[in-house]
């Protein structure tokens, strides 16, 4: 994560995925489901913080927005 | 302020070619052709125009560099790679007006007497690549890419590149490594890609 992200709430986005999911960076979930990379910089920085599920750029997140996210995701499959 | 690059964020559909050729689109390409590389060049040179690489190198030069007695062949390469922090500008862009690329594009090919173009796009921005690539084949169905454009004689094939996530190949000597299946890992200048870009070639 660099600056724009950092400074438009990635760091509390961080700390919610963490702990939803239980797992760090670098890491997946005991299911499979979901593992958790850490990137440089996405090139959204007008729409900070953002994060990219598969192919698909999730932007404009709060962990209520994140968790609305995963928990389709969830319920998807 | 007048909205240039900008003037179709918010309209529908700006992505068509039907709607870019509805408010002028590639015009400027038709008049290009007509010029000759050394009026084009001229003309973007008079302008003022400038990259928005960080270093803002005045367009018209950076044209100029490419010698006009290489052999060839010539590439040109489109820097998509967007990897500075802060900076979204590329995927603007391309989000809204896909078909002022290809027409940048096209036209800077012309004007170094390049046929053969890469967009190189950033490995995240799948979505966009996306975009640009049916962007580029509405293009090429009109007769503004491909063999003899618009029976000017000029041959023009544009490829879309991804990369594959790394920062540095934004920078242009890298970006080239990349491109050419490499290590995205800077190369040392001089020789400056204007005279030996990809492949060896000038870029």
């Amino acid at each position: 994560m660099t600056l724009t992200c950092a400074v438009c709430g990635g760091r509390e986005l961080v700390t919610y995925i963490k702990e939803r999911l239980g797992i760090s960076f670098g890491e997946t979930t005991p299911d499979g489901r979901f593992q958790l990379v850490g990137v440089q910089c996405l090139g959204a920085c007008g729409s900070a913080p953002v994060v990219q599920i598969n192919d698909e750029y999730c932007e404009n997140l709060d962990p209520v927005r994140l968790g609305a996210i995963l928990d389709k995701l969830v319920e998807g499959d | 302020m007048e909205a240039v690059l900008l003037r179709s964020r918010g309209a529908a559909d700006s992505r068509s070619i039907d709607a870019y050729l509805s408010v002028g689109g590639y015009e400027g390409w038709k008049k290009a052709l007509t010029m000759g590389p050394a009026v084009v060049i001229k003309e973007v040179s008079d302008s003022g125009l400038r990259g928005r690489g960080g270093a803002g190198f005045p367009t018209g030069r950076k044209w100029n560099l490419v010698p006009q007695d290489h052999p060839g062949p010539r590439y040109l390469i489109c820097n998509a790679d967007e990897s500075e922090p802060g900076t979204f500008k590329d995927r603007e862009l391309i989000e809204h007006d896909p078909h002022e690329v290809v027409e940048g594009v096209a036209i800077s090919a012309y004007a170094i007497n390049a046929h053969t173009a890469y967009i190189y796009i950033r490995g995240e921005f799948v979505r966009w690549a996306a975009v640009l690539e049916t962007a580029i084949q509405e293009a090429r169905t009109r007769g503004l890419l491909g063999k003899n454009v618009l029976g000017s004689g000029f041959d023009l094939e544009i490829w879309m590149h991804r990369g594959a996530g790394s920062y540095i190949c934004g920078e242009e000597t890298a970006l080239i490594e990349s491109l050419e299946g490499k290590r995205g890992f800077p190369r040392l200048k001089p020789p400056f890609p204007a005279a030996v870009g990809s492949s060896a070639s000038p870029p």
